[in-house]
This record gives structure tokens, C-alpha cells and sequence, in this order.
């Protein structure tokens, strides 16, 4: 005989702040036998609180809370079925005399939560849902749950940071959840619809290439000759076939790129309706207005296919968000503002509190500077550095004043665009201040320097529990480092004012490209020390490249002395070298020093790992002869592309010839590729070492900068207005076109990553130049 | 600072052109064809007609590119008005521009330069002057001299080195 619960049943009328409870005391007033816990279990199948309210939520469509957080009725919820209040049993008609078994088949309910993933903030690029591919392992541990809980069934939300509007961040969030999911299905198409809508553009193209093994030079978003050898390379074209960065180019490219090594086995079967979602701004682990990456994240969630929840929400429309918002309290993570999503969300330990949260540890990170968690670091580049007051006669220029003021816009460390800050978090800190200890380290994790600790931060907000150190910088030059820096503290603290590097508060240290950054924290409460360490420029992909050089230094005759020593401790090694060496390193840059096969050992002199090569006067003409330099204390152009000639350039590298002086009455010429294009001069720099310490450093910038007397201005011209920034001084940049002067703080030595009124970003340039290699 | 109020429109934008720090090489390589060899003899005049401001040594150097036999005397005066220049580079160039002249009383000049306080200076008159002292012992041990005085001074590195190459050295070596 079977039971109809719904005949046996009858329908509950929603009525505002009505619990189980409520509903059962009514029921019991009127006569029934009933109690909250019968409710739940005619209805849900269980009476564990949370099975119960995740059915409140689920099935009545609750949204509203108590004080102890368990869902209430309102009038006006939506649910997918209605509460059944049981009647009493009653079965008329059966026959009497006879003992008759009424079977109850128990509904039982499964738990809803079985598993939870997450892809970290980092894997997105602000403003894009292009996954990149540090995502694999992540995506990987998705692949092993769903494996392990065949019943599961996966629906996946995104989530983005508060900067742009609910709006446009509900769509940004949607296309992450969506991208992921295409990712993990290998659909290209959807790829290839965003690529269009967010302009993915060529960059994306070429963080694909790298991640599958075909070097595309720098990550610039630019389509060079490297990108274009690397689409080669993938299609398994020869040298010097058409390729073209084309939707059927990009078809192949994402394939390669979410199957292969990359591939998720995860078939569409495995998730849920609907497949993903985006929750916008609404739901930030961390409560602020920054582009804050942690915030920036897609969650999957593994229910069971018996459980599966109710989702309110609605792709592309925010409205039924903010009805989940209201009222805004209580919520088991306070920061999520939509209450369904905090319910489901409050078991999951690495998107909520987890299920049983304990005392928050103390943590540290380094912040760029948009707050976003860096992870790593970069060389400081001084934009920002200089008032570019003092204007030389006939324009320019000519000296600048160093911003080193207390408040941040105000001070050349604290608004450099390469800056980071120390952030620690620390439940169980009980002052305004915490301090840091930080220092660099080599490649070896051997200290490099560690002047000038502690490094105090402040609480952003009182009672936060939150920290943030002033901005501090990386610097490679040996001027650079012993600049005084205001600390940012004011009075009455005692270390208000300018600090020398070895004092404490002090905000640079010189950073080494192959090495690190570390910063440690001790709670002051008794807490475990804690640590962060990030690399000097990002490892994977590699953002740091090789500059190789060849260095030639001519003889006054043959086999006479060179024009200027190259002994080591010379000059040579100990300031034009080192200034060519910090100069390129500011950027990401590594100098070395190339040696052609079969040059003479005695010919060639070293020190610090960086090699010259003593050469005779001798160039080689365009008939094959060699003839002689007449003067090398006195070169002509004809001799230059001569000595060009005798002496190649290995590979693409640029070459640089110290001699005694050139007839033009230049102080140092460059033959970049715009002018010289075929010359047997082209890529060279002819530099005279009493010019400056700048001299070889800037023509080298020429070439690598290709900038000549036909195209883009040749030197520096500063921006003409914002947004470009007015701190760009003239006189500081290294492709100033007047560069005089000995080694300082404000001498011109700067590349800036800004665009000059010429249309040039140096910095982009110069790590883009076919000159530059892989690291 | 040019050093014209009275020149063409022509000539003053050649040197104009001549006295930037930093020229093409192109340019110079070229001749500056784009102006007239007119502009380019009055620009020599000029600056041989001129005692203040003196002319940076880039310009005496540039000004070979630009010659003419029509301006080779004004060239020569321009070049020996400033062998005493206060700019080493200026002392330099004259030097070199009077022997690409081939001017006639040159060994007697580049005598008078050996006692400069430039490396660069002593080295373009130690040039000049090494041809003739293979056959002058006088000049060969005035040399010599030189040699012994400036060896131990870095700052003399080129002129010493060339010396050296010429096999001019130390007496005591």
C-alpha cells in the first residue's frame, strides 16, 4: 500500500519570521502532535541545523537569519517546493480483526557539502578571465576531488574585486566562472569569444606560447619577430613562413593549451545546473575598494547530485544579488554580502571560515603598488623621484630636486611605481605599530643587505589588526643606496625624518637580479615568526632577461697599449662597466659579456664575471682588405663601419668599442637598426670614456631603444601632460641628449616605463629589443 | 649660445646644427649636405672672426666636415685662436684639424701643446710630433722626457701608451 505524503499533508502558508519552531508551536496549539524537529524530518529527511537550513535555503528559498544564523521564513521567498505540515494518520475502509503493518520509509537526506577548490586571484590578470598557467595545478586538485567523489556533481562561481561597478563586475566574474569551465572542456570557441570582448591581445598569445615550450621573447603584447619565430615554432613552420595571430591560429594555440600537459578530465556531465556563475564584488575575502587579487578568484564547489542547491541567481543581472543582500546581517564571513552564498560557503575552509575556525595566525605579505599581493618584485625605477623645476638654458631640464618629502605622493620611494609595502596581519596585536625585519638576498640566499632594520608598519585602521609599511624600493646602484629616505613617520615618533641606510626605517636595499627580497615578522603576543620571501623579478615565466655585450677596447698601435687601461680595478671595470651593468639591471636586464671563438686569451681581460677585449686599429673594408684606423685617438665614420666589419656581432648583440675620440666631435656615437640597417656598423656604440660614466651606458640605449636621427627623437622626450607623469624629469633619463656630469643620484641614468610625447615606453623597448635574450 | 648675430638664416641653422652635443653620424659622414657650401663658408668665417664665446671643441671638429679651399685659410685662423682654448676637447681639435690642413709651422705647435694639462691634448701633439723624431734625437729624448715624467700618471694613460708603442719609453727600462 503506498503513502501519499502530500494527501497525508498539508501545505504550509509562509508567514514573515516563521521558524520550524513557530510553525510546530501553531500546530501544536491547534491540537497536533508536532514539534520542529517532525517537521524537518517529514520534510528534509534530517534534523542536523545545517541540513536543515541548507533545505530552508534550498527548497523554501529562505535568505533572511536569525541571531544564531539559522535561516527564517519571509513572506515574499521564492523556494523550488513548498513545507508539508503532516495530519494525523488515518486510513479508512480496513477490514477489522486483523492486525495490520504500516511500513515507514524514513526520507534521509545526504550531506550537501562534500568538497572545495579554489583558483587563486593571481591567475587572473586584473580586468581579464584569461587563465594563466599557474592555474594548472590548481585545476588539477579540482580533477582529483571530483574523481574521488564520483556522486559530486560541480558548480564553479567567480568572483572579482570592488574596482569598476556591481554591474560590470557581476559580468567580469560571470566570464571567469565561464572561461574556467571552457578551460576545463577544452571549448575554444568560448576562449576565442573572449579574447575579442576583453581584447586578450597578443600578450595572451604570447604567455601561451611560453607555457608551451616556444620562446616568445618579452611579455609585452607586442607581435616582434620573436613572438612571430614562436608561432613558427608551435605550427611547426620552417624559418621565414606567414603566420598570423588569426582566430583559426588561436583555435589551434587554446586546444594545445587546455589539452596536452594542461588537460583537466573533467567532462560538462560532471557539473551542475547551471555550470557556473559569477557573484561579482559582492562576495571579497577581503573587505576593501583596492584591486585586491585574493578577491579576485573562481571557487568550485562539489555538492551532491541529490542535494544539489538552489541558486537565486541570475547571469547578467545583479537584482536577485541585492535581494540576498538584505538584511545585510548576520553572515557567518562577514565581508560576503550574499546570504546564500555565505551559507554555502561557510563550510568551505579556503573561502570562508572554514568549519572549525581557530585563532588566525599572524601573516605577512608583500603588496605592490595597487595593494594587489605581489609575487615578486621589481628593481625601482625613479619615476616619480624628481621635481622637474630647474629649467636649463634653452630648454630641458637641467637639474632636478629629489621628492623626498613625508607623505607618500611626496616622496621618490613611496610613489615609485615599483614600490611594495609590508602588510602583516595580526589578530593578536594589541599596538598602532608592528615592525619588520627585511633585507635582500643573493641567488645563493646569502644576506646582500640587511642595513637598516626594523621597518615599522602601521595599522591601517584602528582595531584592523592590519599593517602596512610605508612604500620601499630596490635599488642596484651603488649612488642609489646611500640616498637618505624620509622615513614617512611623523612626529612624536622618534624616527620621524630622513634615515640614513643604516639607520632604521631606512627605505631601500640593493636588490640583486638573480636574488630575493625577505621580510619577517615576530608577533609581539608570543605568536610564530613568520616570513615572505619573493623573487627579484617574477621566475615563471621569467621576466628577467640577458643583455649580452661585446666590449672592445682599441690600441693606440698594434700591438701597443690600449687607449684606456683594462687592467682590473681600472676604470673601465670599476665605473663604465658597473654603470652599463646597474643601468640595464634596473629593468630586468642581466649583462654579460660575449667573447667570439678564437679570440686571443692575452687579448682579453676580466673582472666581475664582465670581459673586454683589447683590439688592434685595424677594421676591415668593404673589399675584404684590412687597412688600418689611422687615428684611434681620433676615428672617423668610415673607420667605424670598418671596424664593424673586422669584428661581427655574435648573434644579435651589440657591440661596443671604447676608443680615444671621434672626428665628429661627438662624445659617443650608436648605430641602432632604424638608421644603419645593412651597415657593418649597425648595432654598434663608439664611446670615449672621458665623455662620462653615463656615455656607454646611453649610446647602448640607442641601439636597444632603436632610436636614431630618423625615428622617435633620437633622445628623450618627456611626456607633454598627464595622465603621462610630470615627474619625469629630463635631465634624469638615460637617453637625455645631454648626459654630462660624474656619477649621482639625479645624473642621467633612468629608463621609465611611461610613454615619452615620441610614443616610446623605454622600458618596454629596451626589454623587447631583439638585442635582449631569454634569461 | 651661438656665436652669430649676423649670419644668414642658412648659416645659422648649420651652426645651429654644429654645436649640438650630439650629432648623427649620417650627418657627418654626409657633409651635411643639406646646406649650401655658401652657408658652410660663411659659418667657418664667422667663427674664425670670433673671439668670444669661444667655440666647444665639437664645433672645430665639424667644422672640417664643412670646408672648402675657398674658407681653408679662415679654417686655419679658427683652429690656431684656439689652441689656448679653456676647452680641452677645443685644444684637441685644433690640433688634429691643423694637421689634416697640413699646416706648415705644425711640429712647433703641438712642442707648445706637450706641456697641456689633457691626456687627449698631449696625445694628438705626441702624434704629430713622433714622425720627426725618428730622425731628431733632440726631439726623441724631449720625448723621452715626457715619458719618464708622465708614466707613473694615469691620467696621461694614451699619451704614454702611444709613446710607448713608437718605442719611446724610460731611459732606465
Amino acid at each position: 500500500m503506498g503513502f501519499d505524503s502530500r494527501a497525508n499533508a498539508k501545505v504550509y502558508t509562509r508567514q514573515e519570521g516563521d521558524t520550524l519552531e513557530t510553525i510546530a508551536e501553531r500546530e501544536r496549539a491547534s491540537g497536533a502532535n508536532l514539534t520542529a524537529d517532525d517537521l524537518a524530518r517529514f520534510n528534509f529527511g534530517s534534523t542536523d541545523p545545517d541540513t536543515v537550513n541548507e533545505c530552508l535555503r534550498d527548497e523554501l528559498g529562505c535568505r533572511k537569519r536569525d541571531a544564531n544564523n539559522n535561516f527564517v521564513i519571509a513572506a515574499d521567498d521564492q523556494g523550488r517546493s513548498d513545507l508539508l505540515i503532516p495530519l494525523p494518520f488515518q486510513r479508512s475502509g480496513l477490514p477489522v480483526l486483523t492486525t495490520h503493518t504500516l511500513r515507514v520509509k524514513a526520507k534521509t537526506a545526504s550531506p550537501q557539502f562534500i568538497e572545495c577548490c579554489k583558483v587563486d586571484g593571481i591567475t587572473f590578470e586584473f580586468d581579464r578571465s584569461f587563465v594563466r598557467p599557474s592555474v594548472v595545478g590548481q585545476l588539477k586538485g579540482l580533477e582529483t576531488a571530483a574523481n574521488k567523489s564520483p556522486e559530486a556533481k560541480i558548480m564553479i562561481f567567480g568572483h572579482t574585486d570592488k574596482v569598476g561597478s556591481e554591474t560590470y563586475n557581476k559580468d567580469l566574474s560571470e566570464r571567469r566562472a565561464k572561461s574556467v569551465f571552457a578551460f576545463i572542456t577544452d571549448d575554444t570557441a568560448v576562449w576565442e569569444d573572449l579574447y575579442n570582448r576583453e581584447n586578450w591581445g597578443v600578450k595572451v598569445v604570447q604567455e601561451i606560447l611560453l607555457a608551451l615550450g616556444h620562446d616568445p621573447g618579452p611579455i609585452d603584447g607586442l607581435m616582434g619577430d620573436q613572438t612571430r619565430a614562436a608561432m613558427r615554432s608551435f605550427l611547426g613552420l620552417p624559418e621565414g613562413a606567414a603566420v598570423s595571430n588569426d582566430a583559426a591560429f588561436r583555435a589551434k594555440l587554446f586546444k594545445a593549451y587546455m589539452t596536452g600537459t594542461r588537460d583537466v578530465q573533467l567532462t560538462p556531465d560532471r557539473f551542475m545546473a547551471p555550470k557556473h556563475m559569477g557573484c561579482g564584488e559582492f562576495n571579497p575575502v577581503i573587505d576593501t575598494e583596492a584591486a585586491e587579487e585574493q578577491n579576485r578568484r573562481v571557487m568550485f564547489y562539489l555538492f551532491h547530485k541529490d542535494r544539489l542547491p538552489n541558486l537565486p541567481c541570475k547571469a547578467g543581472d545583479i537584482a536577485p544579488c541585492k535581494k540576498q543582500m538584505t538584511p545585510a546581517t548576520p553572515r557567518h564571513f562577514a565581508s560576503f554580502k550574499c546570504s546564500f552564498y555565505d551559507s554555502i560557503a561557510h563550510k568551505c575552509a579556503c573561502d570562508g571560515p572554514g568549519p572549525t575556525p581557530g585563532p588566525a595566525p599572524a601573516t605577512i605579505e608583500i603588496i605592490d603598488e595597487n595593494s594587489a599581493v605581489a609575487t615578486s618584485v621589481k628593481i625601482g625605477l625613479w619615476d616619480r623621484a624628481f621635481d622637474s623645476s630647474v629649467v636649463a638654458p634653452g630648454g630641458g631640464t637641467a637639474t632636478a630636486t629629489l621628492r623626498n618629502g613625508v607623505n607618500e605622493p611626496d616622496n621618490f620611494c613611496g610613489s615609485d611605481s615599483r614600490r611594495f609595502h609590508f602588510r602583516v596581519r595580526d589578530p593578536s596585536a594589541t599596538t598602532a605599530t608592528v615592525n619588520v625585519q627585511w633585507k635582500t638576498l643573493l641567488a645563493s640566499r646569502a644576506d646582500l643587505d640587511s642595513a637598516g632594520n626594523p621597518l615599522t608598519l602601521t595599522e591601517t585602521a584602528a582595531g584592523s589588526k592590519v599593517f602596512v609599511s610605508k612604500g620601499v624600493l630596490l635599488t642596484c646602484d651603488l649612488n642609489d643606496v646611500k640616498q637618505v629616505t624620509n622615513s614617512g613617520l611623523t612626529a612624536p615618533a622618534s624616527e620621524a625624518g630622513d634615515r640614513g641606510h643604516t639607520q632604521s626605517n631606512h627605505r631601500t636595499r640593493t636588490g640583486d637580479l638573480e636574488g630575493f627580497v625577505k621580510g619577517e615578522y615576530t608577533p609581539a603576543g608570543g605568536g610564530a615568526r613568520v616570513e615572505i620571501e619573493l623573487p627579484v623579478f617574477a621566475r615563471s615565466p621569467d621576466e628577467r632577461r640577458r643583455l649580452p655585450l661585446q666590449i672592445y677596447v682599441i690600441r693606440v698601435a698594434n700591438g701597443g697599449a690600449p687607449v684606456i687601461s683594462t687592467a682590473a680595478g681600472s676604470q673601465l671595470f670599476t665605473r663604465d662597466l658597473r654603470v652599463i651593468r646597474e643601468t640595464y639591471e634596473r629593468i630586468g636586464l642581466k649583462v654579460e659579456t660575449v667573447v667570439p671563438t678564437g679570440t686571443p686569451a692575452a687579448d682579453v681581460h676580466a673582472q666581475d664575471n664582465l670581459s673586454v677585449i683589447e683590439i688592434d686599429p685595424v677594421g676591415r673594408n668593404a673589399a675584404g682588405a684590412n687597412v688600418a684606423v689611422a687615428n684611434p685617438m681620433n676615428v672617423t665614420d668610415p673607420e667605424e663601419q670598418n671596424l664593424g666589419r673586422l669584428h661581427p656581432m655574435v648573434g644579435r648583440t651589440i657591440r661596443i668599442f671604447f676608443v680615444g675620440g671621434l672626428a665628429s666631435g661627438n662624445g659617443g656615437e650608436a648605430a641602432p637598426d632604424v638608421d644603419f640597417a645593412g651597415r657593418a656598423d649597425q648595432g654598434t656604440v663608439f664611446t670615449i670614456q672621458t665623455t662620462g660614466p653615463y656615455a656607454a651606458a646611453h649610446e647602448a640605449g640607442h641601439v636597444l631603444q632603436n632610436k636614431g636621427f630618423a625615428q622617435s627623437t633620437g633622445h628623450f622626450v618627456p611626456p607633454a601632460a598627464p595622465p603621462n607623469n610630470l615627474r619625469l624629469a629630463e635631465f634624469q633619463n638615460l637617453l637625455h641628449g645631454q648626459f654630462l656630469g660624474g656619477e649621482a643620484v639625479t645624473g642621467s641614468k633612468r629608463i621609465w616605463d611611461a610613454n615619452d610625447s615620441d610614443g616610446v615606453n623605454q622600458f618596454a623597448r629596451s626589454r623587447a629589443s631583439p638585442y635582449t635574450r631569454p634569461f | 649660445m651661438t656665436l652669430s648675430t649676423t649670419l644668414s638664416d642658412e648659416a645659422r641653422g648649420l651652426l645651429d646644427t654644429l654645436e649640438h652635443l650630439h650629432i648623427a653620424k649620417k650627418q657627418v659622414s654626409e657633409g651635411f649636405a643639406e646646406f649650401s657650401q655658401a652657408a658652410k663658408d660663411e659659418v667657418i668665417e664667422h667663427v674664425a672672426r670670433t673671439f668670444s664665446p669661444a667655440p666647444a671643441g665639437r664645433l672645430l671638429a665639424r667644422l672640417m666636415f664643412v670646408r672648402s679651399p675657398d674658407s681653408q685659410r679662415a679654417l686655419e685662423r679658427a683652429l690656431l685662436a684656439n689652441l689656448r682654448s679653456d676647452d680641452a676637447e677645443a685644444r684637441k681639435f685644433a690640433l688634429y684639424g691643423l694637421q689634416e690642413l697640413k699646416y706648415a709651422n705644425l711640429e712647433d705647435i703641438a712642442l707648445l701643446s706637450l706641456r697641456d694639462e689633457s691626456d687627449a691634448v698631449t696625445a694628438a701633439a705626441a702624434q704629430i710630433l713622433l714622425p720627426a723624431a725618428k730622425s731628431d734625437s733632440d726631439l726623441r729624448a724631449l720625448l723621452t722626457s715626457f715619458y719618464e715624467a708622465r708614466r707613473a700618471d694615469g691620467s696621461f694613460h694614451a699619451t704614454t701608451s702611444i709613446l710607448s708603442a713608437a718605442s719611446i719609453t724610460a731611459r732606465d727600462s
